[in-house]
């Protein structure tokens, strides 16, 4: 008798629970949109965007979403995925141009050229050529491009002057810099280097691309996978032997850590180098903590002749799969309103990353923004003047994690041992080339 | 008296349903969160006769061969083994025991042969021979194994007859045995054209599974009759209610333990990619032969096991140390004792934050700061990769030091003073007290702090090496691999740190560390926890 009584309320109490749960349903279509900005300032803007869409869409509800203080692009992207698995996919997730090939592969995702109406496909005229075509593999527009960045040279104007070198005529290429480099430790103000940029192929790649020649084959992996990576090309080589060269002179530096982007900012900040190269997006940072004359120029040139330009980078914006109708209507409005002109405009002035659209760009331009903003005029035009080809468009690469560490390694490797001779730095890196291909070929095996 | 029990039952009774309601209301609540879960169980139980099904297909369509050669060794395995046991359990035979000096040759061969860069596997069978020589020629009771007398004794009808049970119970379990991790290989390591690594690895886990099953075999029948059990130990009679109190623990553990560790161990055997570009396909044992093969895994393994022996043998030395100062009636005992332990209170990333400071490779790291000031050279602490390791291995003795502090404080204070002031008095001089009366009464202590601080040196390192080498930490000669690249940090950076990893491979990664750490405990408890001294 107890043990039933027992047992019904139990029940009884169970499926009073499950009635309270169960509540009206309202036909509000809501979109998850998750991205790395976890910081005070941007999410912000993000959610400026948000609440007028919202008022433009109102039976659409956004929910922006970033994870911890931390986490990057991989994290945030293998999160998606995972959460795909348990069909609980976000309907809009930040991509960095790096994981294209895998956002391809692993098929959870939806191109941006099947969902977008004829309208919509129209507005991309005028996303700079460049820029677009790098969201473009095997004829598919996969993403839009949305936060852009490019890396371009710090320097302390006040050292420039104590050594005798002109703050208005900074280095160009990477003979100016060697001669910059030569006169500021001349000078013995107290600098532990001349030079620092973070451990990562990131450069190395820009510099490449300035060259006009590709980072890996098949068209740097959009006309068919890459099977080879040109870790020995002479554009990697000059630059490793460069680089190698300020390293033995005592010219360059880092923390000693790999992609560590705050420790080597800090180490330009705190004055221990008077020269520091990193990504544009810490443009706003510098300006607002830099105690000293700061100094702001495009990422030095291989040699003159090499002006073809950087590669896109950044992140974009792309839809995933398993989503209502509804749903996916509502997300291709959504990243299509969030890199519009207007809203292209507000990022890039909230934020400092680049603007993606020549209309932006020109409407900037006349209203005299960067009269008043001169250094975030340095990364646009930077990206403006370069081709549209191949090359700038930059690597797609599968693995390119993988990949890219073993150049990492290579270029630590280099700098390690003391000054080589080129074809020592040529082995080394033939070395990097062939585990990087096995890593390559590891990788193609699973996906054709 | 009764009604205190009939009281008390309703107590538990009255806490399972309250239990099961909080259950149920907060599954409701969560239940985005949960759904995925109920469905994995639910797919689990549904799933049982497709199982059931594809095993006895399985069978139907095995390589004949192949199969016979599994049963084979599992029988002829179990069947001597078993047989070996029993008369040894009949103290018939006697064999040589591991002496603490066996185990010490043992080690120093092993690190002879580690010294001259000997292979994993060379060190490894080395330690073991090196052991089992030792014993026998060390153990003086014993050394007659295959004596006259062990001849004579093997003779009797008794021997014999144990023998016959042994190999007769022996051949049957370990015959069963042998298909038990054999079947989710599919039987590929008895193939013809099997890559010879793969097959030896086969036929080692051929005998793992079939000790799997000869192991309770040898307890079910070697068990003494009789026995009664403490039937006043249980407090329920019934099972009902237990089972209720025990349904969240065991929920919890099933989803979140017992089905991912099979998961994981299947996904070893597989060739899968994330996503759904790519179908998994059955690679046999080939993810644990390119693991056996890379250089960059075999400098990751010898780096782990030389910063967990420096991190443990330091880590309870100077703890031990500390403790016995600490121990000292001085004023403000309890105010010292409290500072000790604080680092504990740190996580290893508040640790590593506090080593990256002090450590920096430029004058702004304090050591090298003040190397700078009295003109010394300073070291690339963190670039060097002869350095570099034993940056990882201060910070992480430094973050677990707090944690053997209090263990070895709490252990002083139960070491009885009368004992310490009788040896005194009998003439034993501080080293003698300290070695022959504290260490051994220490010896509890001591055996929990090694399973704890070997299990913090293979897993809790990963947030000091994480934020003090990111990325595994400088290069080491071959160009490729890490200085402080320990197999935590590296199954976790080739999981998570790239979507394009073939992911049986880091599945066969923590499939081997958990068979290590595993192993090493069992070991640990097996021979360690038999010398330890519990004051009682």
């Amino acid at each position: 008798m107890n043990k039933i009584l027992t047992s019904l309320l139990l029940i009884f109490s169970l499926g009073l629970l499950l009635a309270v749960q169960v509540a009206a349903q309202d036909d509000i279509i809501e979109i998850n949109f998750v991205h790395i900005f976890s910081d005070d300032l941007r999410p912000l803007v993000i959610q400026e965007i948000i609440d007028e869409f919202e008022t433009i869409y109102p039976n659409v509800r956004v929910n922006s979403y970033s994870t911890n203080a931390d986490s990057d692009y991989n994290e945030i992207f293998l999160s998606a995925l995972d959460n795909a698995d348990l069909g609980q996919a976000p309907n809009v997730v930040q991509v960095e141009s790096g994981l294209t090939q895998q956002a391809v592969d692993f098929g959870y995702f939806v191109p941006i050229s099947e969902l977008a109406t004829e309208e919509q496909l129209a507005s991309l005229d005028d996303i700079l050529p460049s820029v677009l075509g790098s969201y473009v593999i095997d004829g598919q527009l996969w993403g839009l491009p949305w936060n852009l960045s490019n890396p371009i040279m710090y320097y302390n104007t006040d050292a420039f002057e104590a050594a005798g070198l002109d703050p208005d005529d900074p280095p160009r290429t990477f003979a100016d810099v060697t001669a910059a480099c030569e006169a500021l430790m001349a000078a013995d103000l107290g600098f532990d280097a001349c030079v620092n940029w973070p451990m990562s192929t990131w450069f190395i790649e820009q510099w490449v691309s300035m060259g006009n020649a590709l980072f890996v084959n098949n068209g740097n992996g959009r006309d068919a996978r890459a099977t080879e990576v040109f870790f020995d090309s002479d554009e990697v080589l000059d630059a490793m032997v460069w680089w190698d060269e300020l390293d033995a002179n005592g010219f360059y530096t880092y923390t000693g850590r790999i992609g560590d982007n705050n420790g080597e900012g800090v180490a330009f900040l705190t004055q221990r180098t008077p020269i520091h190269i990193n990504s544009s997006a810490g443009l706003t940072l510098f300006q607002n903590f830099a105690q000293f004359g700061l100094g702001v120029t495009y990422l030095p040139l291989p040699h003159e002749d090499a002006t073809n330009g950087v590669t896109v980078g950044g992140g974009g914006v792309w839809v995933m799969i398993d989503q209502t109708e509804e749903e996916m209507r509502a997300s291709a409005d959504f990243v299509f309103f969030l890199t519009s002109t207007a809203n292209d405009i507000k990022w890039h002035q909230g934020t400092g990353y680049i603007p993606i659209r020549e209309s932006s760009y020109n409407q900037l331009v006349d209203e005299g923004y960067y009269d008043e903003n001169p250094f975030f005029f340095v990364p646009v035009t930077q990206l403006v003047e370069s081709q549209a080809n191949v090359a700038t468009a930059g690597a797609v690469i599968g693995p390119s994690t993988e990949v890219r560490n073993q150049l990492i390694a290579a270029s630590q490797q280099i700098l390690d041992g003391n000054l080589q001779t080129r074809d020592e730095i040529r082995a080394i890196l033939t070395t990097a080339r062939g585990r990087a291909e096995a890593e390559l070929l590891d990788y193609n095996l699973d996906f054709e | 008296m009764q009604d205190n029990i009939r009281f008390d039952r309703l107590w538990a009774r009255a806490v399972a349903i309250f239990t099961v309601l909080f259950l149920g209301w907060f599954i409701l609540q969560e239940w985005r969160g949960f759904e995925p879960f109920f469905r994995l169980l639910w797919d689990a139980v549904m799933s049982t006769p497709s199982a059931i099904a594809y095993i006895v297909n399985y069978y139907g369509d095995v390589e004949t061969s192949a199969l016979f050669a599994s049963l084979g060794i599992g029988a002829v395995f179990g069947g001597l083994v078993t047989a070996f046991v029993f008369v040894k359990r009949q103290k018939i035979i006697t064999v040589p025991r591991i002496l603490p000096g066996a185990f010490w040759s043992g080690v120093a061969v092993a690190a002879v042969f580690f010294l001259f860069e000997a292979s994993m596997a060379i060190v490894l069978l080395s330690l073991l021979v090196g052991v089992v020589v030792a014993s026998y020629l060390l153990d003086i009771d014993t050394r007659l194994f295959l004596s006259k007398e062990t001849r004579q004794a093997l003779g009797t009808p008794t021997a014999r007859r144990w023998m016959w049970r042994g190999l007769a119970v022996g051949a049957i379990a370990g015959a069963v045995g042998s298909q038990l991790l054999v079947v989710p290989t599919r039987h590929c390591t008895f193939a013809g054209d099997v890559d010879p690594t793969a097959r030896w690895m086969g036929y080692a886990i051929t005998l793992i599974g079939a000790l799997v099953v000869l192991i309770p075999a040898w307890t079910f029948t070697l068990r003494r009759r009789g026995k009664s059990t403490d039937s006043t130990s249980g407090y329920f009679k019934g099972w009902s209610t237990p089972l209720l109190l025990l349904v969240p623990t065991l929920l919890s553990l099933l989803v979140f333990l017992y089905y991912p560790s099979f998961r994981i161990a299947a996904q070893s055997l597989l060739r899968e990619r994330r996503g759904r570009g790519a179908e998994p396909t059955f690679d046999c044992l080939n993810n644990y032969v390119n693991l056996m093969n890379d250089s960059v895994y075999q400098n990751s393994f010898m780096t782990t096991i030389t910063v967990t022996v420096a991190v443990v043998v330091l880590s309870m030395s100077v703890a031990l140390l500390i403790a016995l100062l600490a121990s000292q009636r001085v004023r403000g005992a309890n105010v010292y004792r409290t500072l000790l332990i604080w680092p504990y209170a740190l996580s290893p990333v508040v640790t590593a934050a506090i080593f990256i400071s002090m450590f920096r490779d430029d004058r702004s790291g304090l050591i090298n700061h003040m190397l700078n000031s009295i003109g010394a050279d300073t070291v690339r602490w963190i670039t060097d990769a002869t350095v570099a390791p034993w940056v990882l291995i201060a910070a992480a003795v430094y973050n677990i030091l707090g944690f053997n502090i209090i263990f070895y404080v709490a252990g002083l204070q139960n070491v009885p003073r009368d004992l310490l002031e009788a040896a005194q008095i009998d003439g034993a001089n501080v080293l003698q007290r300290f070695f022959k009366i504290t260490i051994p009464l220490l010896s509890p202590y001591t055996f929990f702090l090694l399973v704890a601080n070997v299990t913090y040196s293979f897993y809790g390192i990963y947030g000091v090496i994480d934020t003090l080498f990111p990325g595994g930490g400088p290069l080491l000669a071959d160009g490729q691999s890490r200085a402080a690249n320990v197999l935590i940090y590296k199954v976790y950076e080739d999981t998570f740190r790239s979507g394009a990893i073939q992911l049986g491979n880091v599945a066969a990664q923590s499939i081997v560390l958990f068979v290590l750490v595993a192993g090493i405990t069992l070991l640990q408890f097996r021979y360690l926890e038999t010398r330890v001294t519990y004051a009682d």
